[in-house]
């Protein structure tokens, strides 16, 4: 992994220290370092899965260091996923108590809820990283803005550089918006890889009301999904 | 214009309506605007919107983009109204606040970004401008403000992860003059992952040729560890010279937050009694202080706590920072662990960007929102067909309960408080009959004594409400209006009265006045 993306991650897991509720100051996927080996990956995750490409997390695993239970990937890589320590944001969510949810915010990033995973090779070294927005359980208000996930993703590893192309249309598919969102952008960056996927639109037979008038607020696509992976022969 | 006047106070001098008679008031006519089956519309609700006035024709614009021109002299018959705007937009964008008037046409703000010129006897959409890029989260909520030959439009989108940015476009060609980043000079641009967004309308001073905006809260919101430093200038205000889009000054109220804080509410002008002294800049912020600011070089004046309990800091220091500020910290240390039995103190629903008032009348500037920090002598909240019901539906109800604050803005001194049974989504409205207006969000008007605040007289609409009142006067009759309207899917109210239930998807525009 690059200085400057190593800096980055020790900069944020010093800030992990500052006051904060105490469910905050836990480890979070940008924790985790490129290269890094199975002892070095921090705990504090909890329910460890085979990943399914980004997709709901699937069998359950003991932790990290079990992801050879998973199927590699074209690639050769494992994707195991896991969770944040989310149990201090269920109990302010029974309480109603909306500051300390927002603060505790379970398995997010950057207030988007997530899931995330690591992409380790038959070493068990970290690869890659992986974020896809998590659709379960959330109101379709906040469902609506996870396409734009993908835009403070990019500010984080610097807005210039990105490369975007629009990704193939699918036949009847329409805006839900006055513009259609469907990009990849890609970037490399000291020694990695990175893309980020931003899609809003409505699949073909999706819209916000019916023929009768009748409101479908849940019908869209909005999504971002995240990769970082070393470059190889990038240390 | 949007807040009444160039100084955001929500003042009216009309006397029509006062105290000796405001118990008589009855609804004059309705008219129903929109509703959210009747098309691609906004399922967020109404937004405290004002609508406009001038020689007696009503411009309003619905929660759902369709803006209509409505004759005051004939029971709100429609004139006009341009349903074109909201065509293929996102229903899921915030709707905007309001309108502004420049000349012949009417400025409309939509959500996509885009600023329109109606043509004002007809309604024909004349320019449209875009101003921001929808694709980077940018929208506009502020209604615009007009100062002179200029539009000048402040920018959402926190929700997106918009930058916050402020322009002035020509009024007569829509060019673009200037452009402001909130987030320009930011202590940390590694770290900072937008912010700074703008959702209600700005002020203007005269004196001083400045426009006056705050601003939101930096995002991620919750998260200060991921953009160390001030976060430099959200939670802010900004002063702009209007010709020139110089930032002038700026004065942040919690620098480095970590609590989630937005203080993109309205920023009033007070001039002091006989108007020699010097404007100042008063806010009630959502960090749960009113602050005084100098309008001429923003230099901190004074601030006091207008809720009471709050812990997250100490206090206020000379100038102006919460005592625990430490210039430079990457994070500051602030309180955020040490009040869990009492998290939602200050909440962060109460005044983050309803409309204040300030009357010159009293001296006295009004603030709503809702409470949060109240933990014990909660009273019984009281609905019409559950008298004590204690807004089982939702365990943390008693932090929403409405508070309005009079302070008297020189000093900051608190002078009344009051309770309400439901938050104050609204705002307020101040009058020179001796009047505050406000609406509490289970779709109440309260007429309120402007000075202790106790009620005069009260009304209950047919659903929800968080669109303040105005005022005005047609062929020297004061009337005042109101909007009703909510739907299942507002956001805005945490737990609903048993008689609410679901409310209808509406928008109805009520116009009270004494009895003709």
């Amino acid at each position: 992994m690059s200085a400057r993306l190593t800096g980055a991650c020790l900069m944020l897991a010093l800030f992990a220290a500052s006051p904060a509720l105490a469910c905050q100051g836990g480890p979070t996927v940008w924790d985790i370092q490129l290269g890094s080996k199975l002892d070095e990956l921090p705990g504090g995750f909890t329910d460890h899965a085979c990943g399914s490409n980004g997709g709901p997390p699937g069998r359950l695993i003991a932790g990290f260091g079990a992801f050879k239970e998973c199927k590699p990937d074209g690639e050769g890589l494992y994707e195991v996923a896991f969770r944040y320590d989310d149990e201090q944001e269920f109990i302010a969510r029974a309480l109603e108590q909306s500051r300390a949810v927002a603060l505790c915010e379970g398995t997010k990033a950057f207030g988007f809820p997530v899931v995330p995973s690591v992409l380790l090779d038959a070493e068990g070294v970290v690869r890659g990283l992986r974020l896809s927005t998590d659709p379960r359980g959330i109101e379709p208000a906040d469902r609506s803005n996870d396409w734009a996930l993908g835009n403070l993703l990019k500010r984080r590893y610097g807005e210039d550089g990105w490369v975007c192309e629009d990704l193939p249309e699918i036949p009847a598919e329409t805006p839900v918006a006055r513009f259609k969102l469907k990009e990849a952008c890609t970037k490399s960056a000291d020694g990695a890889e990175l893309t980020v996927q931003s899609e809003y639109y409505h699949r073909p037979g999706q819209s916000f009301t019916d023929e009768f008038g009748n409101v479908q607020p849940n019908l869209f696509v909005s999504q971002t999904r995240f990769e970082i992976k070393q470059t190889p022969g990038s240390k | 214009m949007n807040l009444g006047s160039y100084d955001g106070g929500r003042y009216s001098g009309l006397t029509g309506i006062n105290r000796d008679n405001v118990s008589k008031l009855v609804v004059r006519y309705s008219v129903p605007l929109g509703g959210l089956i009747e098309g691609s519309g906004n399922f967020r609700d109404a937004l405290p919107l004002s609508p406009l006035v001038e020689d007696g024709f009503i411009y309003i614009v619905d929660g759902w983009g369709h803006v209509s021109k409505l004759d005051g002299r004939k029971k709100g018959e429609l004139v006009w109204q341009n349903k074109d705007l909201q065509t293929d937009l996102d229903s899921w964008l915030v709707a905007g606040r309001g309108l502004a008037l420049y000349r012949n046409f009417v400025i409309v703000a939509g959500s996509d970004g885009r600023i329109h010129w109606l043509d004002k006897d007809t309604g024909k959409t004349v320019r449209s401008v875009q101003v921001g890029d929808p694709k980077q989260g940018y929208t506009i909520e502020a209604s615009p403000l007009v100062v002179g030959d200029r539009i000048i439009v402040g920018g959402g989108g926190a929700e997106r992860g918009a930058l916050g940015r402020i322009d002035a476009l020509d009024a007569n060609t829509g060019s673009p003059l200037w452009h402001v980043d909130t987030l320009e000079g930011a202590s940390n641009p590694a770290g900072f992952l937008g912010g700074g967004t703008i959702s209600q309308t700005g002020t203007y001073d005269p004196k001083t040729g400045l426009t006056i905006w705050g601003t939101g809260h930096p995002n991620p919101r919750y998260n200060p560890g991921v953009r160390p430093g001030d976060s430099l200038h959200a939670n802010s205000v900004l002063a702009i010279d209007t010709e020139t889009g110089d930032l002038r000054w700026h004065f942040q109220y919690t620098p480095g937050d970590i609590n989630g804080f937005s203080e993109d509410g309205t920023h009033l002008l007070v001039t002091p009694a006989g108007g020699s002294g010097e404007t100042v800049v008063a806010h009630f912020a959502n960090n749960g202080y009113f602050y005084g600011l100098d309008g001429k070089q923003g230099a901190f004046r004074v601030a006091t706590p207008h809720v009471v309990g709050l812990e997250w800091t100490a206090g206020i220091d000379k100038a102006g920072h919460p005592i625990e500020y430490k210039a430079g910290a990457t994070t500051q240390a602030y309180k955020s662990g040490a009040w869990q039995n009492h998290p939602d103190c200050p909440n962060i629903k109460g005044t983050s960007s309803f409309a204040s008032a300030y009357s010159s009348r009293t001296g006295l500037a009004y603030g709503s929102g809702a409470d949060g920090c109240l933990m014990e002598n909660i009273p019984p909240i009281k609905t019409e067909s559950a008298p004590g019901w204690l807004g089982a539906y939702y365990s943390g109800a008693a932090a929403d309960m409405g508070m309005l604050t009079a302070v008297e803005p020189l000093s900051g001194a608190v002078k009344a408080q009051r309770l309400f049974d439901f938050p104050l989504h609204a705002g307020a409205l101040a009058t020179a009959g001796g009047l505050v207006f406000t609406t509490t969000a289970e779709g109440r008007l309260h007429a309120l004594n402007d000075e202790t605040l106790e009620t005069l007289w009260s009304t209950k609409f047919g659903s929800l409400t968080d669109v303040p009142p105005i005022t005005f006067s047609v062929d020297g009759e004061q009337f005042l209006a109101v909007v009703v309207g909510g739907n299942a899917y507002t956001g805005g109210l945490p737990y609903r009265p048993p008689e609410m239930g679901l409310s209808e998807p509406l928008f109805v525009l009520l116009v009270l006045g004494l009895p003709s």
